[in-house]
């Protein structure tokens, strides 16, 4: 209880934009938040952008967060947790042109199962995430991880709801591949 | 175990160590921000982070478009006296990426700037003078960012240029609330009609279905070139095709519907020109 308080507090400097504050929110989310970046982004470097550019939009926006409810400091995170994944899908954006394709799929939710004892280690899943392409990467990243549903992802990247799902099932598709490419080479 | 589940649970509520320095670039990112002051002050005020968005687009888009107006006519004054005038088309080195791209802001001369800060009245002014000028015929129409070494497309085939500019403009929603892009765009179209005739005619699209329309891509007076050299690549940078001395028998075989990138090397009376563009294949 002590603990929200004080953070509500932080929040409330930061919306002064008060630099000390600002820099203990950053110090407090940043690990988490990077880890959350390595998964949508296409290498280290770009990841660390990601960061930058997340934190920075947050920090421009904080004005708009005002859930201070007894749980101010998880709201806190998720809501920072959507403005990090908005702006890193906006980086995406920038260079996406074509219009949509219109596709043929099954449109199954199917879960695509695996049999396997071996733990993946993170670098070795983050390293699978990077074979995907972005859109793909960003798709799968949303609905497995971050919990978002279809339709919050489909607002997000601006494509139809099935072309969510479609992304959906290629990327596990390849997901399956490429974690089998792992487990032969050992 | 499904594929999910696998990614969920060692992937969920990672951690990985970051530099504690990257918020120095963080706060830099907050000053330059607060710098540019009321603008952005005003429409944080409007409470949407979407309506922010654009709004910075809007302004960006603004800028450049003003500051290249600003940057032709600084680069006509100087020219005016010796040289043909100048005005500025840019074809990115692969044509992927926008032409009024919003980072160009910074990157742009001060001297533009002030020009367009100082004396707006004057854009108008100035453009149809140079558009009017009667010795307009060897003039050499490039529309480049001054801070690139070089321009990468120099063309006199104004119209599949131009069309790209206006296509990338109306895109950007910003172009119908601003005014001052259109001034300078509607003035370039002016400049095209003159010398075309006697110039390349190079076609942004070609239809190989064997119906005789539009099967080859045909340049149009290339024959006046017969020093030339045609590339073309995938969007992806993949060579497809090369001739010297092209014959305007390129006709996409075996390749699919999209967009491809050429180059065009001419050997003219006064040197080489390197023409870029964009071409479109259709079935």
């Amino acid at each position: 209880m002590e603990d929200n308080t004080a953070f509500n507090m932080l929040i409330e400097q930061c919306k002064n934009g008060e630099r000390k504050a600002q820099k203990a929110v950053f110090e407090k989310y940043k690990d988490y938040m990077l880890a959350l970046c390595q998964r949508y982004a296409s290498s280290d470097e770009e990841a660390e952008d990601m960061l930058m550019e997340g934190f920075l939009r947050a920090f421009q926006n904080i004005h708009l967060y005002r859930d201070l409810g007894k749980e101010g400091n998880q709201m806190f995170a998720g809501w920072l947790k959507k403005v990090i994944i908005n702006s890193a899908i906006n980086s995406f954006h920038h260079n996406k042109k074509s219009k949509e394709i219109e596709v043929k799929m099954p449109l199954t939710d199917g879960m695509i199962e695996m049999e396997t004892d071996y733990a993946f280690s993170a670098e070795e899943l983050i390293g699978c995430m990077r074979r995907l392409p972005p859109l793909m990467r960003s798709v799968f990243n949303m609905s497995a991880i971050d919990e978002l549903n279809n339709e919050e992802i489909a607002n997000i990247l601006r494509i139809s709801k099935d072309a969510v799902k479609v992304n959906m099932y290629r990327a596990r598709n390849k997901m399956k591949q490429y974690l089998y490419d792992i487990l032969n080479n050992k | 175990m499904n594929i999910d589940r696998i990614f969920k649970q060692t992937l969920t509520n990672r951690k990985v160590n970051a530099n504690p320095n990257l918020f120095n670039r963080i706060e830099a990112g907050l000053n330059a921000s607060a710098a540019s002051g009321g603008a952005s002050a005003a429409t944080q005020a409007a409470g949407s982070v979407i309506a922010g968005a654009t709004k910075a687009v809007i302004v960006s888009i603004s800028a450049v478009a003003l500051a290249v107006g600003g940057y032709f006519i600084a680069k006509s004054v100087n020219s005016e006296a010796k040289q043909p005038a100048v005005s500025t088309i840019v074809a990115n080195d692969t044509a992927k990426e926008s032409v009024v791209e919003p980072v160009t802001t910074e990157q742009i001369t001060p001297s533009a700037k002030e020009i367009v800060k100082t004396e707006p009245a004057n854009i108008k002014t100035d453009f149809s003078d140079c558009i009017t000028e009667p010795d307009n015929n060897n003039t050499e129409i490039e529309f480049s960012n001054p801070s690139k070494s070089e321009p990468i497309a120099t063309s006199q085939n104004y119209k599949t240029n131009i069309e790209k500019v206006t296509a990338k403009e109306n895109n950007s929603e910003a172009v119908t609330t601003n005014s001052s892009v259109q001034t300078p765009k509607s003035h370039l179209q002016k400049t095209e009609t003159p010398n075309l005739s006697a110039k390349l005619q190079i076609p942004n699209v070609i239809t190989p279905n064997g119906d005789g329309i539009n099967d080859f891509f045909v340049i149009g007076n290339l024959e006046l070139y017969p020093d030339n050299v045609l590339v073309i690549w995938t969007r992806s940078g993949r060579q497809i095709f090369s001739a010297s001395h092209y014959q305007n028998d390129w006709d996409a075989q075996n390749l699919p519907t999209g967009t491809y990138f050429y180059k065009l090397l001419l050997k003219t009376e006064d040197g080489k020109e390197i023409k870029a563009g964009v071409i479109e294949v259709l079935r």
